[in-house]
């Protein structure tokens, strides 16, 4: 598999994370394990954005 | 290799460029990872394989192979994109390994100038094991020996022992947050270049420099690099705004001097005014154009400023005896251009004001004097007219004397003509009143007729009472003296009139 496509592959894999985390947060009855989740949620959303981040510039020296 | 085996970063070189700069980007990192003989999937490969290495999150690509020298990082800041170059060493005299590290610098930076990639900043960080209070000696003599030896006569190091002079005079050190570079006291100095500096030099004392060196401190030094390249950009611009501001102030007093000497001696031409006015009014739009740029050159510095405060914050140590020399210096010199960016701003809207109330004056002489010529206009139109009443007196007496005239002649030939056509003495039976009543009415209807028939032809205007009266009394008069005569001659019953 190539690096871009498995890179892009990870940052959906993030955002479904992501998307997972918010909704048990919504579904959380009491406030610590919502803030639990939401810090999951925090925690993805970082990851995706330092995904991005090496994705944007490993397609920059490709020059795609 | 083991991950235990791990290499310790001895120094790195940072090149910045412009987002924008996309192409040079591409060749930079290129011709570093050809000069170092890497490859982009081999690169990943070592790092996910070897995990001896752990770079800042903002190192977005890394070329890292264990056995290799060096290793390359890229990182994107928010304005510019950084190469990272850095050097890993095993453990070995630390000085050695400074030495080489330059050498290659001094050697891929030639080779960089020669593919023409357009560099925005440099800096170089040589990093040694904690526990120096400033640089440690021994990083000054490999600078001293590097620069007064090998290259002497190297122009982009400024000539033997430059860098050394320097640096022994003005060494800035700061204390870092123990928590971005390991515990201790790890510490950042600058070292003073040669003027004008090829590229910058820092130090750093640090027991774990690996995520500050690939994360914190290109994120500081690149923010550094914006505010030199926007101060600097600033300095250059306003000797010239000064000088513009200074000339268009010396022009509006020259031109508001004029006015005042042309309203004292005599009356200035309008025209030579308006010409004022239009000077002025372009004096005023360059103001405007220079102060809406050093408002937006103070804006830039201002926000610029503000994320170099933060950065500070956050990257230096806020301990007790903690020193930050260097984020003071640089506060300093970019804080002084901002208040030198402000003060020009007020003095350039301090002109733009005069030149707005120049504006003002001149305009108000204009009108002055325009109200000035009006009423000379007016003068002399009030004049004409009152000679126009004058000639229009003048014209109704003569026309009055026209109509008398007019009357009495009609008025004589008529009756002389009726006495005429019906024999001597015959009118002379008539009652007077009834004799000079046709005649008169006759003569009037002519006169006052002539008068009213006059005026139709001229403004062409057929259906004037005056016309059609003095006509219907002309008409009736004459019809009255038909009757009359022929009452007189006997032709309708030959009335006597005693």
């Amino acid at each position: 598999m190539d690096l871009i496509e498995l890179i892009e592959e990870a940052i959906e894999d993030e955002k479904r994370a992501a998307e997972k985390y918010r909704r048990g947060a919504e579904m959380a009855e009491d406030p610590e394990t919502r803030s639990f989740f939401e810090q999951l949620v925090t925690w993805e959303q970082g990851h995706e954005r330092v995904l991005r981040d090496r994705l944007a510039a490993l397609k920059l020296i490709r020059g795609q | 290799m083991a991950a235990s085996e791990k290499k310790r970063i001895t120094a790195a070189h940072y090149f910045y460029l412009l987002k924008e700069e996309e192409d040079g980007l591409r060749r930079l990192w290129r011709l570093l990872g050809a000069a170092e003989r890497l490859d982009a999937a081999g690169a990943v490969a070592g790092l996910l394989a070897d995990g001896s290495v752990s770079p800042s999150e903002s190192c977005s690509l890394l070329h890292y192979l264990p056995g290799a020298p060096m290793d390359l990082c890229l990182a994107m800041l928010p304005n510019l994109a950084v190469v990272e170059m850095v050097q890993r060493a095993d453990e070995g005299p630390v000085p050695q390994a400074w030495n080489a590290f330059l050498e290659v610098v001094i050697s891929q930076r030639e080779h960089i100038a020669g593919e023409g990639v357009s560099v925005f900043g440099e800096t170089t960080l040589l990093v040694e094991p904690p526990g120096g209070e400033a640089p440690g000696k021994e990083l000054l003599e490999v600078t001293a020996a590097r620069v007064g030896g090998q290259a002497a006569a190297d122009p982009l190091l400024g000539g033997p022992g430059a860098l050394v002079a320097t640096s022994a005079g003005r060494v800035l050190s700061s204390d870092i947050d123990p928590e971005l570079a390991g515990g201790g006291r790890p510490r950042l100095h600058r070292l003073s270049a040669p003027d004008p500096a090829p590229w910058e030099f820092y130090a750093l004392s640090a027991a774990e420099p690996e995520s500050f060196v690939t994360g914190d401190f290109p994120e500081l030094d690149s923010l550094l690099k914006e505010l030199d390249r926007a101060a600097g950009y600033f300095r250059q611009q306003k000797d010239s705004v000064v000088d513009e501001r200074t000339g268009v102030d010396g022009r509006v007093g020259a031109l508001l001097h004029k006015q005042t000497v042309y309203m004292r001696d005599g009356k200035p031409d309008t025209s030579e005014l308006e010409e004022s006015i239009t000077d002025l009014s372009r004096m005023f739009g360059l103001l405007a154009t220079d102060s809406l740029m050093v408002r937006r050159a103070e804006r830039h510095l201002g926000h610029d400023l503000n994320r170099l405060r933060k950065s500070l914050s956050r990257i230096m140590s806020g301990g007790a005896g903690a020193a930050d020399e260097i984020g003071d210096y640089y506060l300093s010199l970019y804080g002084g251009d901002l208040e030198s960016i402000r003060n020009v701003a007020l003095d350039l809207e301090n002109s733009r004001q005069n030149a707005e109330a120049a504006i003002g004056v001149v305009r108000t002489q204009v009108e002055l004097l325009r109200a000035e010529e009006e009423a000379g206009i007016q003068d002399q139109t009030r004049r004409l007219l009152g000679q126009s009443l004058k000639l229009q007196e003048e014209g109704l007496a003569l026309q009055m004397a026209a109509v008398l005239i007019e009357f009495v002649v009609v008025f004589y030939y008529v009756i002389k003509s009726w006495e005429g056509v019906l024999g001597p003495g015959t009118v002379e039976e008539l009652p007077p009143l009834l004799r000079m009543a046709p005649v008169f009415g006759i003569a009037a209807g002519t006169a006052i007729g002539t008068h009213f028939l006059a005026r139709a032809l001229k403004s062409r205007n057929w259906k004037s009472p005056g016309l059609w009266i003095s006509a219907m009394l002309m008409v009736s008069s004459i019809v009255g003296l038909v009757i009359l005569s022929l009452m007189l001659v006997g032709t309708l019953g030959g009335g006597h009139w005693t």
